[in-house]
């Protein structure tokens, strides 16, 4: 559910720490939508969904946005029951005439406080006809 | 895993047919429901024509492949940096290549780092950018 809307994010803002259980169901079902071989390990990928979740869950950013951009490092090995905790923090934002740009810091840590992956992601956001005007 | 890891080693491709349900199957797993994939009325609207796959989707699939070469150490040691250049839609026929550019060998850890690039089939360019990973000497030299 959104907290925040796109025009309140600045600089800085951090989205509320979102937890997720890395449980059997929850890769069981992104392993079968990605049509990779099944592991007890959590697929670095689906720690990454969740992350980016953790962003797009709490802001409502304008359909038609997209993804244009992504870096990742992945720390450790993430055992299937895995709890996890994501952070999001936008680093950048830029609004030009034609198109908005949003980038995000992603982190995210075992309960033990142990970093398992950061990232950065860039997002292209359409420009609402009436804000170009 | 690799047989052999030695610069300008091709690893393994990866190809992945995208049909919408695979792109509904992947927004239910992760979440992430942007009509842009998932709203094929809103999307035809769009500038882009019609719904396209989440760009972490595709992305899902070069990481395939390196998991594919390196096993868990990609997992535990791996580093992504890639744009997403162009969408990819339902009915494209995705491959994920990839090559080895560069080993460098510091204290007692192996870096290898390759070019990925995810196209279509015809032969456009939907995702580029690299990718490295971390090994030990041994198991370096168990896969040589």
């Amino acid at each position: 559910m959104a907290t925040i809307s796109y025009d309140e994010l600045t600089t800085g803002y951090e989205f509320p720490v979102t937890t997720h259980e890395m449980s059997s169901s929850f890769i069981s079902s992104y392993v079968k939508a990605v049509g990779s071989p099944d592991d007890e390990y959590a697929p670095p990928l689906a720690i990454a969904a969740c992350a980016m979740n953790a962003m797009t869950g709490a802001v409502s950013l304008p359909p038609g946005t997209i993804h244009a951009s992504q870096e990742f490092e992945f720390f450790k090995l993430v055992p299937i029951g895995t709890i996890i905790n994501c952070h999001a923090r936008v680093i950048r934002k830029l609004a030009r005439s034609t198109m908005h740009m949003l980038e995000l810091e992603l982190s995210v840590f075992n309960k033990n406080g142990e970093g398992i992956q950061s990232g950065k992601a860039t997002l292209i956001l359409p420009v609402q006809r009436a804000n170009a005007q | 895993m690799l047989s052999e890891i030695c610069v300008g080693k091709i690893l393994t491709p990866v190809v992945k047919r995208i049909t919408q349900d695979k792109i509904n199957s992947y927004a239910e797993a992760s979440g992430d429901f942007n009509p842009i994939h998932i709203d094929e009325a809103f999307a035809a609207q769009t500038p882009l024509g019609g719904t396209i796959a989440h760009g972490m989707l595709i992305l899902a699939y070069a990481s395939e492949m390196m998991t594919q070469s390196f096993g868990r150490n990609w997992n535990s040691t791996g580093k992504f940096s890639i744009r997403f250049k162009a969408p990819a839609r339902p009915g494209d026929t995705i491959t994920a290549t990839g090559k080895i550019d560069s080993v460098e060998d510091k204290e007692s850890i192996s870096s290898v780092n390759c070019s990925i690039e995810c196209c279509n089939q015809n032969g456009e360019t939907i995702i580029m950018g690299g990718a490295a990973v971390r090994l030990s000497p041994q198991k370096r030299m168990a896969n040589a």
